[in-house]
């Protein structure tokens, strides 16, 4: 025990005074924290949420199952069934699936798509409690997605 | 009595690969004397992906995301050296706007990166105030690339040819109100910090010297911490950076403190930057077109930016086919961690936080 270790603990007293008053000066403004599920915070126009199917004015589907969504998304995530009706040479959408556990949510199926048929929800909370929950299929395409 | 007996020899401590401080999974095999380290080994491995075999089998686009997955706290820098390469390859020059709004980007990145650096390190140190400070002010970044980029981290922002989608005139008031808030939040940050009981803890312990930094090839702000004059952005100035007045901070002694001070003073001169591209931001369009189906032309390409943690090299080389032929990484993070073991022997355990901290390490870039 020497002076100068008694002065370090002197200039450590002074400087948390010093760092004291300061924190309390913030103690005064505005809280930044949400109180989460009470509270929700503003979701941007542009947000990458779970994905859905577009439909035209009339209520149809606008997705014409050319399968470059499949085909780029790079975690899996999409699945399609496709069928030819007889007659008709355009493949329809039959089943379409969306497994949100594996989509990593990165809009390179949105960006690919040929005639704007699939887009982002701005829907961020899609915990579920069983896994199956999270595939998402053409007739629970909407459900998830308000 | 046989006392030899009872003498403990080479005691080991697993720091990892589950300890708070080494925020990912690390582990430094410590080989200590009492409090006293005297060898330690450092284990990687734990969140290996393989990524550069993966990047094989995905087409370029694919790959895209996978950039953001590296380092997540900066992972537009990082798609900023694949597109750049990418660009390199194909001839494609991006407009003017989007170089001003990719500069803005990525230097609000850094900014994010070395607040959530300079969090969690002073809260590894037991600080906890500047950790809410600095995450306040690093949420309002997160907000505003919510705001244009559409998610929070793991942007998939910039494209072949400029970026994805224009800024915003709300992106604009968020950045204003950042650019008013920040530079005080770091001051107050700095008078709450720089006491005593905190310079006893990081100053002189973790040296680095000038010699070790070129031996080693460290980059970033652990080589400029001790005096290293190396900033890409200056070095060999990429996209537009010739035209900003900003300055590269460095360190005198290359200890712990120098690397704190340095990521400090880096936040104020991206701030700088950001403000001159706001004002001089032009009209026009924000990406150029670009092919949809990627395919390179054959040969080997390398672009490298300056991440928030040093100097981040792409290299790809095609076989002319939609897929990458390599896909190689130098990533700055995996080569400041290999000084690691030299640094730490001789210091006490309570130091190997403050200087695993002040290296600044991001797991999943290491680990790819
Ligand atoms: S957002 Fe990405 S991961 Fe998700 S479905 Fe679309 S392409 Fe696949
Ligand atoms: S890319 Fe568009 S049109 Fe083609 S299958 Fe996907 S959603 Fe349908």
């Amino acid at each position: 025990m020497n002076a100068s270790y008694f002065n370090k603990v002197n200039i450590g007293i002074k400087t948390v005074i010093k760092g004291l008053a300061l924190s309390i000066s913030y103690l005064f403004k505005k809280p930044v924290t949400l109180q989460y599920p009470h509270e929700k915070k503003r979701i941007a126009q542009r947000y990458r949420g779970s994905i859905r199917l577009k439909r035209n004015e009339e209520g149809a589907l606008k997705c014409i199952a050319c399968g470059s969504c499949e085909k780029i998304c790079p975690a899996g995530a999409i699945k399609m069934v496709t069928v030819t009706p007889e007659g008709s040479k355009k493949k329809q959408l039959s089943e379409f699936y969306v497994d949100l556990g594996l989509c990593i949510y990165c809009g390179l199926c949105v960006d690919t798509c040929p005639v704007d048929a699939i887009e982002h929800s701005i829907v961020y909370e899609v915990a579920e409690r069983k896994k199956d929950g999270l595939i998402l299929r053409l007739d629970n395409l909407g459900e998830k997605n308000v | 009595m046989d006392t030899e007996k009872h003498v403990l020899k080479d005691f080991y401590v697993n720091m990892g690969p589950q300890h708070p401080s080494t925020h990912g999974v690390l582990r430094i095999v410590l080989k200590v004397d009492g409090e006293k380290v005297m060898s330690s080994e450092t284990v990687l491995g734990y969140a290996h992906r393989g990524v550069e075999k993966m990047a094989e089998s995905k087409t370029y686009i694919q790959m895209m995301p996978v950039m953001d997955r590296f380092d997540y706290v900066s992972s537009m820098l990082f798609e900023w050296a694949y597109v750049g390469c990418m660009e390199k390859a194909l001839g494609i020059t991006p407009p003017e706007r989007a170089e001003y709004i990719r500069v803005i980007m990525a230097e609000l990145n850094r900014i994010a990166s070395h607040l959530l650096w300079a969090g969690a390190f002073l809260l590894d140190l037991g600080a906890f105030t500047p950790f809410l400070w600095l995450f306040d002010a690093r949420e309002r970044i997160m907000d505003m690339f919510e705001e244009v980029t559409g998610q929070r981290m793991t942007n998939n922002y910039f494209k072949i040819g400029g970026v994805a989608d224009d800024l915003t005139p709300e992106f604009f008031k968020m950045l204003d109100e950042f650019l008013n808030m920040i530079r005080k939040r770091m001051a107050d940050t700095e008078t709450l910090i720089e006491s005593i009981i905190f310079l006893e803890r990081v100053k002189d312990i973790g040296f680095i010297s000038k010699e070790d930094v070129i031996n080693y090839s460290l980059t970033g702000p652990v080589a400029r911490g001790s005096g290293v004059n190396y900033d890409l952005r200056k070095n060999e100035p990429y996209s537009i950076y010739t035209r900003f007045d900003f300055e590269i901070p460095l360190g005198e002694k290359g200890d712990c403190y120098d690397r704190y001070k340095v990521r400090m003073r880096e936040v104020i001169q991206s701030v700088r930057i950001i403000e001159q591209a706001v004002s001089a931001i032009p009209e026009g369009p924000f990406a150029e077109k670009a092919p949809k189906i990627v395919k390179l032309p054959e040969g080997e390409y390398y672009f490298a930016v300056e991440t928030s943690r040093g100097l981040l090299g792409v290299y790809l080389v095609s076989d002319g086919s939609a897929n990458p032929y390599r896909f190689k990484l130098r990533d700055p993070a995996f080569s400041n961690l290999s000084i690691l073991d030299t640094m730490l022997p001789g210091n006490k355990i309570s130091d190997v936080v403050a200087i695993l901290g002040s290296i600044d390490v991001v797991i999943p870039e290491i680990d790819r």
